[in-house]
């Protein structure tokens, strides 16, 4: 490996999923998703699928708030796929015991009733496999789901591969003119990118917005260059 | 389940056409089938591709292009717009290959084809709604898409087209012994009527209800009384565009089709709508009942279309520059009405006049506005208020349909060139007297005027009054040679002065300015050494040969390398089209064969004897 690639943030953090399996006690599920091999830096977007998320809180401390509702998409061949669309809606979790909760099928649409907290949480730890997680400002829903990690399955923040299109349009705006001020809201943004404005929204809605932004922004980047997930990668990392 | 899952997807198709005509269950279901896409600016889609499965497309925001697969345009679309129908009908399949290219960044729903068919098996009827959108949205398009059967109908001749059906009277049958002949004995709208063996005239059905039947004239008259005395015929061998042209100019819709004073067949519109998409004819027909800009901008793929086929076809570049013109001229009346509908009648006589290349019917599809609007003297300071507006709705709205707005802004909208009759007779006065700088320049625009809408008596004494000048001047015409010869064409091609020397068109010729405006000049020139009112510039040599000022020998030269050139930059144009690009008027010498290259230089050697014969004769020396 070159010296250069081993300090790329995907190669950390490949190295930190090899250790966090080595070190921790991990329930089956969890253990299985971390194997999964991460996308190689090389790795086409146009050929990686990606989940992208939207979670609805009550708040912003991931330690008193609670979770109301999920909202994903999937985006793989550089298509949003509707038919993997889901919006649940969280149960009141002190009613559900983590050990009573299997992995139920999550319907497009478990909105009347909704689903418990642990299942939705293990449902989707068994979808993720070698998926990239997508979020707009990935630090909500990174928080709240390792608060859930640290609180029900004992283990330390997840050595998750998150891709952030918060990051990426601040790297996009700062190159541009390091000084500017630009408005990097998920609506803000895709302004810019004449993507039509959502009236209403929900977690799927902002999460389907957020996809729709991700396809906006590949293009964008694969103009005129080589598109590499590394790459990618690399632009969506915090400054 | 009244919660939709996506509501941002479903609340917008359920607003769109067909999508508004299905239950909102259904449309949730088919939203949740829905694959997203972004397409950047310049990327194609491709429908012909049978590697992926198919869907209809939905422009959620941005604009697209349709092609067909030789680059000819279809439709333009944008939000909302609908396409890949492909799946309405298996077979077309392959014969339907087009691409749809994104001219801005695009944000577009797929929904599978297959989704589609099984939603239709369970619901016939809902077919239906995809299929009258399809013929809606496809309509124009379709009308667009010729096959090549239809695009040879152009230059195909009348004796393949007409049909034999027609009949033949002499002029003192009486009325109902040729209705019986027209109804009974032949089945045909139409009969041509002899006398001495001539053709003396013609009759139609119509004819007979508003002549006959409308006036309670007596049925046993011959006749000679009701019918169309020297009516317009056609040969066998003549273009059917040309016979469509004087159907158009004529507003006739019948012709006898006549060979050595012969009848051979009758050529109606009906024949060329039945059978053929008769283009031209339709777009005016469709231009005449437009009612508002936007309808009329829509057609501009359409009139693409019809100059793509002309000059595909081959056409003579004189009759392309005059169907083109005559879709200009409808376009203008169109909006003119559509004008004066809003605003009420006009406060006062006027015209709209065109200069220029439209003027002179010498359309082309890249031509720009030249307009005026000629006010009687009477109009007064609120009268012209009135005119201004008009010329803003109509000025503006051409540029909405792909005429370009005139740079030099000589059009009807600016005050200069909205004024009344006493004033352009001032104008006209001051330039001939005076023809430097700015001045040149607006008579040799204004050089060439032609009535379009209105009292066209203005037309008409502009001109008288523009003679009256030029004969008193005889520096005038001097000048004006001496302007028109201050560029000389080419001497060979690769002659690296005329190329241009940099920036997009760099090591190009400009054929219009190096060839073509060469040569109008000249035949403007001609024309009004002679006094000629002909507008066309073959018309003008062909009146400057009659004159006797032109030789035979050199008329014939010049229309040849006129010709010649006026194809050779159609052919560039329709090539750039065909890939997409937008036309222009620069060639790369690189680009063409021996053959053209031994006829351009041929051309522009013409062009330069003619320039030296100019000067001769009509130089002030």
């Amino acid at each position: 490996m070159a010296i250069f690639d081993y300090f790329h943030p995907l190669s950390s953090l490949q190295r930190q999923r090899e250790a966090y399996l080595k070190t921790h006690q991990l329930p089956d599920l969890l253990k299985q998703s971390l194997s999964c091999e991460l996308p190689s830096l090389e790795a086409k977007c146009a050929e990686l699928s990606f989940i992208v998320l939207d979670i609805e809180t009550t708040g912003f401390d991931p330690k008193q708030d609670e979770i109301l509702s999920f909202g994903w998409v999937e985006v793989s061949n550089l298509q949003i796929d509707l038919t993997s669309s889901r919006h649940v809606y969280i149960q009141n979790s002190d009613k559900v015991k983590p050990e009573s909760a299997v992995i139920n099928h999550i319907t497009p649409q478990m909105l009347a009733n909704g689903a418990s907290l642990h299942d939705v949480m293990n449902y989707g730890i068994s979808q993720l496999g070698n998926k990239i997680l997508v979020a707009h400002g990935t630090m909500i829903e990174a928080s709240f789901i390792n608060e859930y990690a640290r609180k029900y399955w004992k283990v330390p923040p997840l050595p998750l591969l998150w891709l952030d299109t918060l990051c990426l349009e601040k790297h996009f705006a700062t190159a541009i003119d390091h000084y500017s001020e630009v408005d990097l809201t998920l609506g803000g943004t895709r302004k810019r990118y004449g993507l039509p404005e959502y009236n209403s929204h929900n977690a799927l809605v902002d999460a389907l917005s957020a996809a729709e932004l991700l396809l906006a922004q590949q293009k964008r980047l694969s103009r005129g260059s080589k598109d590499s997930f590394g790459r990618l990668y690399r632009l969506s990392q915090r400054k | 389940m009244d919660e939709s899952l996506l509501p941002n997807v479903t609340q917008f198709l359920v607003q769109i056409d067909p999508f508004d005509k299905l239950p909102k269950a259904v449309v949730r279901e088919l939203a949740q089938q829905i694959k997203i896409i972004y397409v950047g600016q310049g990327e194609v889609v491709d429908l012909s591709s049978d590697k992926q499965e198919k869907h209809l497309y939905i422009i959620r925001s941005g604009e697209m292009e349709q092609r067909k697969k030789n680059g000819v345009l279809r439709a333009r679309l944008e939000s909302e717009d609908l396409f890949g129908f492909t799946f309405l009908d298996s077979e077309v399949n392959d014969e339907q290959g087009y691409q749809a290219i994104a001219i801005e960044n695009c944000l577009l729903y797929l929904i599978p084809h297959s989704a589609l068919q099984t939603l239709f098996k369970q619901t016939p009827e809902y077919a239906e709604h995809f299929a009258s959108q399809a013929q809606v949205r496809l309509n124009s398009a379709l009308d667009v898409v010729w096959s090549n059967r239809e695009k040879g109908l152009f230059i195909r001749k009348v004796k393949d087209v007409a049909s034999g059906r027609i009949a033949v009277v002499t002029a003192d049958m009486s009325i109902q012994a040729v209705a019986h002949e027209m109804r009974m004995i032949k089945r045909t709208s139409c009969a041509v009527i002899y006398e001495n063996d001539q053709i003396v005239g013609l009759i139609t059905d119509r004819d007979m209800t508003k002549r006959v039947i409308a006036e309670g004239y007596p049925i046993d008259l011959p006749i000679k009384g009701v019918m169309t005395s020297t009516p317009l015929i056609v040969s066998p061998d003549d273009l059917v565009l040309h016979a469509a042209s004087l159907m158009m100019q004529y507003n006739v819709r019948n012709l006898p089709v006549v060979e050595d004073n012969k009848v051979v067949g009758l050529l109606t519109t009906s024949h060329l709508v039945q059978n053929h998409r008769m283009q031209a004819i339709f777009l005016i027909e469709k231009i005449k009942y437009a009612v508002s800009v936007n309808e009329l901008a829509e057609l501009t793929a359409e009139r693409q279309a019809i100059f793509e086929a002309l000059v595909e076809g081959k056409v003579v570049p004189e009759t392309i520059g005059k169907v083109m013109a005559m879709i200009f001229d409808a376009y203008t009346r169109r909006l003119i009405n559509i004008m004066i509908d809003k605003l009420g009648e006009p406060p006062c006589e006027f015209s709209w006049i065109v200069a220029g290349s439209h003027a002179r019917n010498e359309v082309h599809c890249l031509t720009d506005q030249d307009s005026a609007i000629v006010l009687s003297d009477e109009a007064t300071a609120n009268d012209r208020i009135y005119f201004k507006h008009l010329a803003e709705f109509v000025t503006q709205g051409l540029d909405r349909c792909d005429y370009p707005l005139c740079t030099g802004n000589y059009m009807a909208s600016t005050d200069k060139w909205c004024q009344p009759l006493n004033m352009w007779q001032h104008y006209y006065k001051k330039w001939v007297a005076n023809p430097e700088y700015e001045r040149l320049l607006n008579i040799s625009v204004f050089l060439e005027i032609r009535t379009v809408f209105g009292n066209p008596q203005f037309e008409k004494q502009l001109h008288e009054c523009m003679h009256t000048h030029i004969r008193n001047n005889k520096e005038f015409l001097g000048i004006l040679v001496k302007d028109a010869t201050n560029t000389n064409p080419p001497l060979g091609i690769f002659n690296s002065l005329v190329l241009e020397k940099s920036g997009e068109n760099k090591q190009t010729l400009n054929i219009k300015k190096y060839a073509i405006n060469l040569i109008i000049d000249l035949a403007r020139i001609y024309a009004l050494a002679v006094g000629s009112d002909a507008l066309h510039t073959e018309a003008r040599f062909e009146a400057a040969k009659k004159a006797g000022v032109l030789s035979d020998d050199a008329f014939k030269n010049i229309m040849g390398a006129y010709r010649f050139i006026l194809s050779f930059r159609f052919g560039h144009q329709l090539a750039a089209l065909k890939e997409g690009k937008l036309p222009d008027n620069h060639i790369n010498p690189d680009s063409f064969g021996s053959f053209e290259r031994k006829h351009l230089k041929d051309a522009f050697r013409i062009i330069a004897d003619q320039q030296d014969a100019a000067k001769l004769r009509f130089g002030n020396h």
